[in-house]
């Protein structure tokens, strides 16, 4: 098996070492470089209580949002989308994989991608670490933010290593990624793949669909799974519905998703309610988990965003779940 | 293992503060995927760049002093994008997206624009009511075609006769942000908006134009001379210390005419007419930003296109002395 690992350790030394000629490689003067960026401070506190284990635990990220459009005089030729950040956990069980143990830190990336359409009729070619697509997560930017849609337990993360495509058109949004099944680390392990795509209608309608497909493999972890997912905007309120089938490790599994939510005019305030509804299938016989979420995202101003949910597992063949979650974010 | 990590924490520091950025710059309102969307607004673009700028409280300040009923709301300020979509001849024009809050949560609109300032299209990118089905109609967005700042202040009294009663309020709402959009791209993008402008120009009205070049000190101290002897010590309306020319040059390189940016005295703050004067020496076209001036003065500059304005004594109004500094300045830079 071909096996080529280049740890964390070693990669922010290339990094370092690539960034400044995929950088200048692209023959643009420093003006013209500087001069399209967007940048920001990211800095957030998040704290979960646990009622059932009397138990604390929180996550605290401090990183660089960074976006930057490389033109010449006429097109633009590149584009740069580079979220890099420094993680903490405390206390915190489960943690994502790339966690040692329960207290732990990390740099941890979440989009850290080139973005690059060939021509203005073409679809737009990401490489680096892009989000994968599928499901309602597609069309809600959910990081860095408590509320959440579940991605991670069909797809295996929220976003990988990789390649990836997309096209928004007035009524058709299609996006496909082919990634590594490495999460944080490049690392390559010949036959590990995760494929992700979305098709669906146009973004800008009240009445949105789409149909997702998966498939992975990564280390002894198969995979498939489908879904459709809907988006209804009326008013100030919305509803989102997302119903996924497919199996992991040859357990049949299905899963749903309604969010019911409401925010203000000026769309600083949401509040929402989401329920969840699992089921598997395995030889011992089915398990089932219902869950119940409520929320608040508030935007306090143009730096400040709070965010409260609290979670409950009500009728669970699985054990309870009864925890309230806080998080205060500064974006400078 | 965080000693390890530390040169790539310098790295991004130093390469980031290296970068002259304004406080709080954010990315907002930006399209989503630019491409489909330029792509529908100006069908004959092959390409497009981005141009971003930061929408500050100086930016803002303008805005509301051109229009005081009009208020920025915070996800407005920051680093915002400006679409410039080319084909092989040059700038079509500009794609700008805006939001505006509404009773159905915030409403985003991009908005093309021609090299004039003057609405060409909009599409919704954003908008949670199906309401905009009504506003995505040919016969409704024809009303806005080729309007700009001005053009669009006085369609919001005629609004209620070319809409349902249901659908005002969403009218309303994407006019007001159609005439916010225009204001806000000329105020903060004004170096672009000259370059596209003046090349457009020229492009139109000089059929053998290959490229311009702005002139320097087109007030030379011998056309100072010639214009007091002319006029005498007062100015007739031009600045002459903030006006500009371009000229306008062929293959060839040879100047085939001129193109003076004026900054008339109104009382108030200055205003830009553009004139383009041909080796004919006949002033062939102007142009205005549009908000000034009103009806019976662009009548009376109507007037002077293609008219001989031989000497001062020869001027009838204010309008033609200024035709004739014109003339005098066009005549100037091109023997030059």
């Amino acid at each position: 098996m071909l096996r080529k690992k280049f740890g964390m350790q070693n990669f922010f030394y290339r990094i370092h070492q690539i960034l400044p000629l995929v950088i200048f490689s692209f023959g643009v003067q420093a003006e013209s470089f500087h001069g399209n960026a967007k940048w920001r401070w990211d800095a957030s506190s998040r704290h979960q209580y646990d009622f059932e284990r009397d138990k604390n635990a929180a996550i605290h990220a401090f990183g660089i949002d960074y976006h930057n459009t490389i033109s010449d005089t006429k097109r633009d030729n590149l584009t740069a989308l580079l979220q890099l950040y420094y993680t903490r956990i405390d206390n915190l069980n489960p943690h994502p994989g790339f966690f040692e143990d329960d207290d732990d830190q990390e740099f941890t990336f979440r989009n850290f991608n080139l973005q690059w359409t060939p021509t203005i009729s073409s679809p737009t070619f990401k490489f680096g670490r892009t989000e994968l697509p599928f499901g309602i997560e597609t069309l809600e930017d959910t990081n860095g933010t408590i509320r959440d849609y579940g991605i991670g337990r069909k797809v295996g993360y929220k976003a990988d290593w990789g390649l990836g495509l997309f096209r928004l058109d007035e009524n058709l949004d299609i996006e496909a990624t082919w990634t590594l099944g490495s999460n944080q680390e490049i690392d390559y392990e010949d036959g590990n793949y995760v494929g992700a795509f979305r098709v669906g209608n146009g973004r800008q309608k009240t009445l949105i669909y789409g149909f997702s497909a998966t498939k992975r493999r990564v280390d002894k972890t198969v995979s498939q799974n489908f879904a459709l997912d809907l988006h209804w905007y009326f008013n100030l309120n919305r509803v989102l519905f997302e119903i996924s089938k497919g199996n992991k490790n040859a357990v049949t599994e299905m899963e749903t998703l309604l969010e019911v939510g409401r925010h203000s005019q000026d769309e600083t305030l949401y509040y929402y309610l989401q329920h969840w509804y699992a089921s598997q299938n395995p030889d011992a016989g089915r398990v089932k988990d219902n869950a119940l979420w409520a929320g608040v995202d508030w935007q306090v101003n143009r730096e400040v965003t709070l965010e409260a949910q609290y979670r409950r597992r009500f009728s669970s063949d699985k054990k309870d779940l009864n925890q309230i979650w806080l998080q205060i974010r500064f974006q400078l | 293992m965080a000693s390890n990590k530390i040169p790539v924490i310098v790295y991004f520091v130093t390469l980031l503060m290296s970068v002259s950025f304004e406080a709080s710059a954010r990315a907002f309102c930006a399209l989503r995927d630019p491409v489909a969307k330029i792509q529908s607004i100006f069908p004959t673009a092959t390409d497009f760049k981005s141009v971003v700028r930061t929408i500050n409280v100086k930016v803002r300040d303008k805005v509301q002093r051109q229009l005081p009923d009009v208020k920025l709301h915070f996800g407005e300020l920051g680093r915002h994008t400006l679409y410039i979509p080319h084909n092989e001849k040059g700038p079509l024009g500009y794609v700008h997206v805006r939001s505006e809050q509404s009773p159905w949560g915030l409403i985003e609109v991009a908005w093309g624009i021609d090299p004039q300032m003057r609405i060409l299209d909009f599409s919704f990118q954003r908008c949670r009511t199906n309401l905009r089905l009504k506003l995505e109609t040919p016969q409704f967005k024809f009303h806005f075609r080729k309007k700009g700042v001005k053009a669009l202040q006085n369609m919001m009294d005629k609004l209620p006769s070319m809409v349902t009663a249901d659908v005002l309020p969403l009218a309303e709402i994407v006019l007001l942000n159609g005439i916010k959009t225009l204001t806000i791209t000329a105020i903060a993008w004004a170096d672009i908006i000259e370059e596209v402008r003046i090349e457009y120009l020229a492009r139109t009205f000089f059929p053998k134009h290959y490229m311009f070049r702005q002139l320097t000190t087109p007030y030379s101290d011998a056309l100072n001379q010639k214009l007091m002897e002319t006029f005498g010590a007062e100015e007739v309306g031009i600045n002459r210390q903030a006006s500009q020319a371009y000229g306008v040059f062929d293959e060839e390189g040879k100047i085939i005419g001129v193109i003076v940016e004026g900054h008339i005295y109104t009382g108030d703050e200055d205003q830009k007419i553009y004139w383009g004067v041909g080796k004919d020496m006949n002033i062939k076209f102007w142009k205005s930003h549009d908000v000034w001036p009103p009806e019976e003065i662009s009548a009376e500059f109507d007037q002077i296109i293609g008219m001989q304005i031989k000497s001062a004594e020869q001027c009838q109004s204010k309008v033609e002395l200024i035709g004739l500094e014109v003339l005098l300045l066009s005549k100037h830079l091109m023997g030059r």
